[in-house]
């Protein structure tokens, strides 16, 4: 099986706190993979450990059969992380170039590559003011292109419809389903089930640092469309006799 | 690589000369500078020398703060600004992360350092009335070589220590290196042997800024160093910053961000 994104009983502690707790996940090449989970549940640790920001205490990490430490590993993957945050004193224009220059883009390719990512966000307007002046939706929206720019065949998404108004999210959710017509891997972290329904073939949900439940949309759900914040609230909530 | 270097290199330029406090920092240089070339010493023969040495000394100890500053929170405000999560998820390595920080630290304080030098030279030049030309660019290149080890050093530092920690231990070593480096040597001589060695090692491994200073030479006018010298000061600049970049790089390499 040719997985685009792998974590093998994959440990993170903090000092004492352990984070991910013996993690097991396997993102096949080509599908929309929903990860799903209650605040502190271990979502975001779990995707910096996949981008080699943060080393395992054990247990192994693969991103298209690599090591993530391996800059080649990287140059497949775009990353949109939680809080976006960019150099607030270039604009859109100088962050895509730099981003573009650190992952190699041919310098003509990336020129047009900056025009047309922009248009698709809805920035093109704003290419030439500082970030620093931008609401919280706008710059979600410089990070959608930051994580494009290289034309990456793996996108790793750390809730990236937050801070977007209802418009910008049904415009984002029709951008990942071509990304994913195109081919491209797409993983994304959410708290929203009734979101993940809508875009995945697959879904995990996580809690405590385990995955509690993984499958198909269609094997997780089964009977239970009618109600999917109920069935995601039942869930968490027994997965260790409502401990949390 | 040289374009992933060169482009975080770029970024260090950018911000350092788009925010107000660079500016603020050579405009006082250039002031001081300006003032210092304007007392009178009407009670001392050699006045220009000792006009020299003032503007010499004000070029030096500003591009040394400026550069230390500049190198040490480049790391520490990546890591403060959320800025490094997003950077490292791409294809680049941490070293050439570090190592493209030094270069843009460097550039930048390396262009303030030539504002106030050819602003110093041309006051002395007028003062003087004319300038030993070799000797005031070894002067001038040494310096760079000084500045860029002194990059390389907040830039290792900063895996280690908080930015305000890091620029003092940075320029207390500076300083204290350029004012007793040459009589630290001597010093070793009354220590019994053993602990002598101990010593010899401590002094081989420090930066010796004073290698750099050209100060007294150049006031004096002194001859000029030899071509091969200024190329073994060159490599030894060069050594010392790889060092320090890879002690920094040694610990940066395992860093957990907070993206
Ligand atoms: N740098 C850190 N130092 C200490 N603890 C951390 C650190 N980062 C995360 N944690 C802890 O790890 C746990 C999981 O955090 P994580 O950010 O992965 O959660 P999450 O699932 O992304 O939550 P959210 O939905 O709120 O984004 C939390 O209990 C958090 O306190
Ligand atoms: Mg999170």
């Amino acid at each position: 099986m040719n997985y685009a994104l792998e974590c093998r009983a994959l440990r993170v502690s903090f000092g004492t706190k352990t984070t991910l707790d013996g993690l097991d996940l396997k993102v096949r090449a080509g599908e929309m993979f929903g990860f799903l989970g209650p605040n502190g549940a271990g979502k975001s640790t779990t995707i910096k450990s996949l981008l080699g920001l943060i080393q395992p205490a054990s247990g192994e990490v693969l991103v298209h059969g690599v090591s993530p430490d391996h800059p080649s590993a990287r140059r497949r993957i775009g990353f949109l992380p939680e809080e976006a945050m960019y150099y607030r004193f270039l604009t859109p224009m100088e962050i895509l170039r730099f981003y573009g220059d650190i992952c190699g883009v041919e310098r003509g390719l990336l020129t047009r590559r900056i025009e047309e990512l922009l248009k698709l966000v809805g920035m093109w307007e704003v290419r030439n003011r500082q970030i620093k002046t931008f609401s919280k939706g706008m710059t979600q929206k410089i990070s959608l292109a930051q994580a494009l720019i290289h034309d990456p065949d793996t996108l790793i998404l750390d809730e990236p419809t937050s801070g977007l108004d209802p418009i910008a999210r049904m415009d984002l959710r029709s951008l990942l389903k071509d990304l994913r017509h195109q081919g491209k891997t797409i993983f994304f972290s959410s708290h929203e089930l009734s979101e993940a329904e809508l875009l995945c073939d697959t879904i995990a949900i996580i809690k405590n640092g385990k995955i509690i439940k993984t499958g198909s949309v269609e094997s997780v759900l089964a009977g239970k469309e009618h109600n999917l914040e109920r069935f995601f609230i039942d869930t968490i909530k027994n997965a260790d006799g409502g401990a949390r | 690589m040289i374009r992933r270097i060169s482009a975080v290199a770029r970024l260090v330029i950018l911000e350092a000369f788009r925010k107000k406090d660079f500016y603020v920092a050579l405009f006082f240089g250039v002031v001081l500078l300006a003032y210092a070339s304007r007392i009178e010493f009407y009670q001392i023969s050699n006045v220009h020398r000792y006009l020299l040495e003032i503007g010499l000394a004000l070029a030096f100890i500003f591009s040394a703060v400026l550069g230390s500053g500049l190198a040490a929170r480049q790391l520490p405000s990546e890591l403060q600004n959320r800025t490094l999560g997003v950077l490292l998820s791409k294809p680049i390595g941490r070293f050439e992360v570090m190592f493209g920080k030094f270069a843009g630290s460097f550039a930048a304080t390396a262009a303030c350092f030539t504002v106030f030098f050819v602003l110093f030279a041309a006051f002395a030049w007028m003062k003087a009335g004319g300038l030993p030309m070799v000797l005031a660019v070894q002067t001038f290149v040494l310096f760079l070589f000084a500045l860029a080890v002194l990059a390389a050093l907040s830039v290792g530092l900063s895996a280690y220590l908080t930015t305000a920690a890091n620029v003092l231990v940075t320029l207390l070593l500076f300083f204290m290196m350029n004012i007793y480096g040459g009589t630290l040597l001597s010093s070793t001589a009354q220590v019994p042997l053993p602990g002598r060695y101990v010593l010899w090692a401590v002094y081989s491994a420090l930066p010796h800024f004073e290698f750099f200073d050209m100060r007294t030479r150049f006031i004096h006018d002194w001859p000029a160093l030899s071509a091969g010298l200024v190329a073994c000061l060159a490599a030894y600049a060069a050594l010392f910053v790889m060092v320090f970049l890879t002690l920094g790089w040694f610990k940066f390499r395992k860093a957990g961000t907070t993206a």
